[in-house]
């Protein structure tokens, strides 16, 4: 079961890996053929409207998606990890709460449509963002938990002996709040997927890198493109992908907390 | 209710507060992204400098950024935000006919799929296979969907391509809000029973053993998770607003979200900074009423 739960992990680090080396090793698929060619030996999926090589394209769209999923896992484990250490203290707990609850309703694809405008905004930070504001209702859960958890028994006999408030949230807090900090960490990371791949469906998002969403987006913004069998390909395929790509994010983290928990009983 | 009349007056504190964050956030990001959409056409010569100024002036945007931010949050809450650069007319205007057409159609989608929830649980709870399968839907995110509607629309011409707010397009963007809807909700009300379920289990038991069926159990089930249900599905409900912003574009529905996308792309400040606004504002406010229902409604949490 343990070995499972890691399976969704080594899968995404094998196929961003293989992504990388393919996409690295053969710059030139992205060069021009002709548009929306069918399907063949050369071009497994086609050509897209523009005249690049469609596999060629959605291998490059998995480093977009994975780097908006990694950064938004790790953005959100880290605001997580800090809203336990900051709540463990009395003092601060209800400053860390009364952030969360403003910051808790701020519209974050309307916000990133907004923040496009400025920069190109790439993957990497669209996850940063989605990670950060996604993370605002678990920050909520996580204090309601470090409250539990510092209200009980063995807590108060740790001050008894001294411990002092970093210890107790590394010691105690922590543990016990582990598994919700995995819980809201993988719903963060795949909303960052689903976002990065609908904004640049729309259009927006950095122009130069390559996304599942983009190939997409133009499909539909090419007329008729949607009426060839190239077009019908390259629409449900990245969407295929964009669902596993969420899914193997999800779960993998969530299952590998759960495997631990049931180890630990 | 002593205890829901000080937690009423701190959800309208936060709401304010995030009202103006929302507004600050939206005009600085606006008015610094778009800057000032008269200044090309006045280098070219398009312009005369003299208009260009007048121009300026006309749409607000000669105001410093603290000035501006200032008179847009006051005008905010007297519904006069500005001019709109494109549509020249009230954005505020605008904005708010716009999120009426969103909800003309997020509304009614959104109610089915609270109406098919609770159905779906009365007759066949959780433990049914079709159920699991319906939950793990619950994570296909809408634009899929969306994105289905658009081929559809290229395909068999249902519903029309253009952008519009036709008839045709109202039925597919509500069949979208249910099918995203009535899955979330299914899968969240299921979670709400679980998480009551230590609670619940001698009252089911004693129901079950009265020899009573399971639609009328899972009946009794979801009135008694009413409160937490309804605090989520009012959430969700902001939550499906603001996703308006991808989905109306792929739809082609002019509504709120296909005004903010216009809005951003063709540099008009004043309306983005309106529609970003008035969209959070709405997700707050869901955000808000949520946190509030379940405590004031809930016999476990009243005081």
């Amino acid at each position: 079961m343990k070995e499972k739960a890691y399976g969704g992990v080594v899968i995404l680090a094998l196929l961003t890996l293989i992504a990388l080396l393919v996409y690295r090793a053969n710059p030139e698929c992205l060069s021009k053929y002709p548009s929306l060619q069918h399907p063949d030996l050369n071009h497994p999926l086609g050509t897209d409207p523009v005249g690049r090589d469609a596999l060629c394209l959605l291998v490059a769209g998995l480093v977009s998606s994975v780097e908006a999923g990694l950064s938004a896992l790790a953005t959100s484990l880290l605001i997580l990890i800090l809203a336990v250490y900051l709540s463990t203290s009395k003092l601060l707990r209800g400053l860390v709460n009364a952030t969360a609850s403003i910051l808790t309703g701020l519209p974050r694809i309307s916000l990133l449509l907004l923040l496009a405008l400025t920069i190109n905004i790439p993957p990497l930070i669209i996850g940063v963002i989605i990670g950060a504001l996604a993370s605002m209702q678990g920050v909520r859960g996580v204090v309601a938990r470090t409250r539990q958890v510092t209200a009980s028994t063995y807590v108060e006999a740790s001050k008894a002996i001294g411990a002092n408030t970093l210890h107790i949230a590394t010691k105690h807090v922590l543990p016990n709040t582990w598994s919700a900090i995995a819980s809201y960490t993988s719903i963060a990371s795949s909303v960052a997927v689903y976002a990065e791949a609908g904004l640049s469906m729309i259009g927006l998002g950095d122009p130069s890198i390559p996304s599942w969403g983009k190939m997409v987006g133009l499909i539909l913004e090419t007329p008729g493109a949607i009426l060839t069998n190239p077009g019908i390909i390259q629409v449900s395929v990245p969407l295929l992908f964009t669902v596993a790509m969420a899914s193997i994010f999800y779960i993998s983290l969530l299952i590998t907390v759960r495997t631990e928990e049931k180890a630990s009983l | 209710m002593p205890r829901s009349m000080p937690m009423t007056a701190k959800a309208l504190g936060e709401l304010f507060v995030g009202i103006i964050l929302v507004g600050l956030i939206s005009y600085i990001v606006a008015r610094s992204a778009l800057g000032n959409p008269f200044i090309g056409l006045g280098v070219q010569e398009q312009l005369s400098p003299a208009v260009e100024k007048e121009l300026v002036k006309i749409y607000g945007l000669n105001e410093s950024l603290a000035l501006g931010s200032l008179g847009f949050l006051s005008g905010l809450f007297k519904g006069t935000t500005g001019q709109s650069i494109v549509y020249n007319s009230p954005a505020f205007s605008i904005a708010v006919y716009s999120i009426l057409w969103t909800l003309l159609a997020i509304l009614p989608g959104f109610l089915l799929g609270f109406l098919a929830s609770m159905l779906w649980f009365t007759l066949y709870g959780s433990n049914n296979p079709a159920t699991a399968i319906i939950r793990r839907l619950s994570f296909i995110p809408g634009y899929i969907y969306a994105v289905i509607i658009a081929v559809s629309s290229w395909l068999i011409g249902w519903p029309s391509p253009l952008p519009s707010t036709s008839t045709s397009k109202i039925i597919a963007y509500t069949l979208v809000i249910f099918l995203v809807a009535w899955t979330r909700l299914l899968h969240g009300l299921i979670g709400i029973v679980d998480d009551s379920i230590n609670e619940l289990s001698g009252y089911t038991q004693a129901l079950r053993a009265m020899a009573y069926p399971e639609y009328k159990i899972n009946q009794k089930l979801i009135r008694v998770v009413m409160p937490s249900y309804s605090a989520y599905a009012t959430t969700l409900l902001g939550m499906t607003l603001e996703r308006s912003v991808i989905l109306e574009p792929l739809i082609g529905y002019v509504g709120i979200g296909m005004i903010l996308y216009r809005s951003v792309i063709m540099a008009d400040p004043v309306l983005a900074a309106t529609a970003f606004t008035l969209l959070g504002s709405i997700g707050y406010l869901m955000v808000i009423i949520g946190r509030v229902l379940e405590p004031t409604f809930d016999p476990r949490l009243r005081g």
